[in-house]
């Protein structure tokens, strides 16, 4: 049974979520976020959409988001979000932003206090919070938590890859993977395919590039809530059962592993996190946990917490209005229930593109039934 | 899916439970869910029944003598079939 939320302030809220971008085969957050939003029981609020294309779908979504916006993008810094954010105040209000997008939570946290005095809220980590997590940290972290980790290092020249099983250069071993600091990573099998994929992330997404051992077994991953007391709140734990060519889960299944549940525990005393975050682990034929990567935000997969009666999006914006963790609509953990990712073409008419291409505003929708074609 | 089943007798049996039984969520058609891995698997009615009297706490002694009754078999052939089952839920389990 899913708890309802009840008459709290915060489900008057009007809320924006970033990164509802929605390309099937790895979606943003966002429209999860805004889904699980809209569908938690009492909630009246609103859910407006910020997005940085013109194709991003959550702009375009009635069930999900009200309304949307479009934002500079994050390398455009924290000043011109600023801008753009007073210039969405003067039109409406916002309660409480949800950012979901790794890259853009740098310029968030430094506009949080700016932000918080407009009456916005958010919780995000700090700025050492949020570097602690880096993918070239995770072992320093992991050794202060007494969580097992995969070594990880940055290199930045490609000829890393015809020394690298030299023991001199640390004995690496095949397979590898080859990693992106903010996004993307590849399972390499040689040091040919590994130029490549080194090639193609630093095209996308510059130097360093990483490289970290590979860890055979299954991936399970947690999303949770933070305070900064070091408790992990909600917890929701998931293995995937199928994944997409960029090994983001399209299908998966809700579990309840005492052990990952202890890892994450320690991993959160130990970052004392605030907001959400996912964390990643791979579970090895032996049965131990490697923490592969924490992601600072809600994972796109985040509308299973919905699904088993833990809605974490509603239960951050409780937290946000000072509701004590223990107060929170959390319903005990039900594993076994499935979510399984499906794409669907949302219609869009032409007067909706224009509007978002022409002023950087979607039109306003009605919380109207979606509308049907008649043919 | 796979059918975990009984086998002919093999050496000694301790009849000894695996570990984590408890966390397997067996449905009347027979679909066990381990809820700690995710992994699901299909048991046959005998198997359902060995789980069964095994998470209710059942020692193994008298899992085999309530098997040996109801399928009108010797307890040493009980005994080696259901340390098979109990091996091949191990696999399952760990």
């Amino acid at each position: 049974m899913i708890p309802r939320i009840g008459a709290s302030p915060w489900s008057q809220w009007t809320v924006a979520v970033t990164g509802i971008n929605a390309r099937p085969e790895n979606p943003g957050p966002g429209c999860a976020v805004a889904r699980c939003l809209s569908e938690a029981s009492g909630f009246r609020g609103r859910v407006l959409g910020l997005g940085y294309e013109t194709l991003d779908a959550g702009l375009y979504h009635p069930d999900d988001c009200s309304g949307g916006y479009l934002l500079p993008y994050p390398a455009s810094g924290s000043q011109a979000l600023l801008e753009r954010l007073e210039e969405i105040l003067s039109r409406e209000r916002i309660d409480a932003i949800i950012p979901s997008l790794d890259a853009e939570l740098p310029n968030f946290i430094a506009l949080e206090p700016i932000l918080a005095r407009r009456g916005v809220r958010m919780l995000l980590p700090s700025r050492a919070q949020l570097r602690s997590r880096d993918k070239d940290r995770l072992p320093a972290l992991c050794a202060q938590a007494g969580v097992a980790t995969p070594r990880v290092r940055p290199i930045s020249d490609v000829r890393f890859f015809d020394h690298c099983t030299n023991p001199e250069e640390g004995a690496w071993t095949w397979p590898m993977v080859v990693k992106g600091v903010f996004y993307d990573a590849f399972v390499v099998k040689d040091a040919v395919e590994a130029a490549d994929r080194f090639r193609q992330i630093a095209d996308a997404w510059g130097y360093p590039v990483l490289v970290q051992e590979y860890v055979a077994g299954e991936e399970v991953n947690l999303t949770a809530l933070g305070d900064g007391s070091g408790a992990l709140i909600g917890p929701v734990m998931m293995r995937k059962q199928a994944v997409t060519d960029k090994g983001k889960a399209w299908a998966g299944v809700a579990i309840d592993d005492s052990d990952l549940l202890a890892a994450g525990k320690r991993l959160m005393r130990t970052l004392a996190w605030r907001g959400p975050l996912e964390l990643e682990l791979q579970r090895d034929p032996e049965g131990t946990f490697h923490l592969i990567e924490i992601n600072p935000r809600f994972p796109a997969w985040v509308y299973l917490s919905h699904g088993v009666g833990r809605n974490l999006p509603a239960a951050l914006l409780a937290l946000m209005h000072g509701t004590a963790a223990t107060d929170l609509p959390l319903a005990e953990p039900r594993p076994g229930v499935t979510f399984i990712r499906h794409a669907r073409d949302l219609i869009v008419e032409m007067d909706d593109l224009v509007s978002v291409t022409m002023t950087g505003a979607a039109r306003r929708h009605t919380a109207e039934p979606r509308r049907r074609l008649i043919a | 899916m796979t059918h975990p089943t009984t086998s002919p007798p093999q050496g000694r049996s301790d009849a000894s439970a695996p570990p984590r039984l408890g966390d397997l969520v067996v449905s009347d058609d027979g679909h066990a869910f381990d809820r700690k891995t995710g992994r699901s698997f299909h048991i046959n009615p005998t198997g359902r029944l060995v789980l069964e009297l095994s998470q209710a706490g059942r020692p193994g002694q008298e899992v085999i003598g309530e098997l040996a009754v109801r399928y009108a078999q010797h307890p040493a052939i009980v005994a080696a079939a259901l340390d098979s089952f109990y091996s091949q839920i191990r696999r399952y389990l760990s």
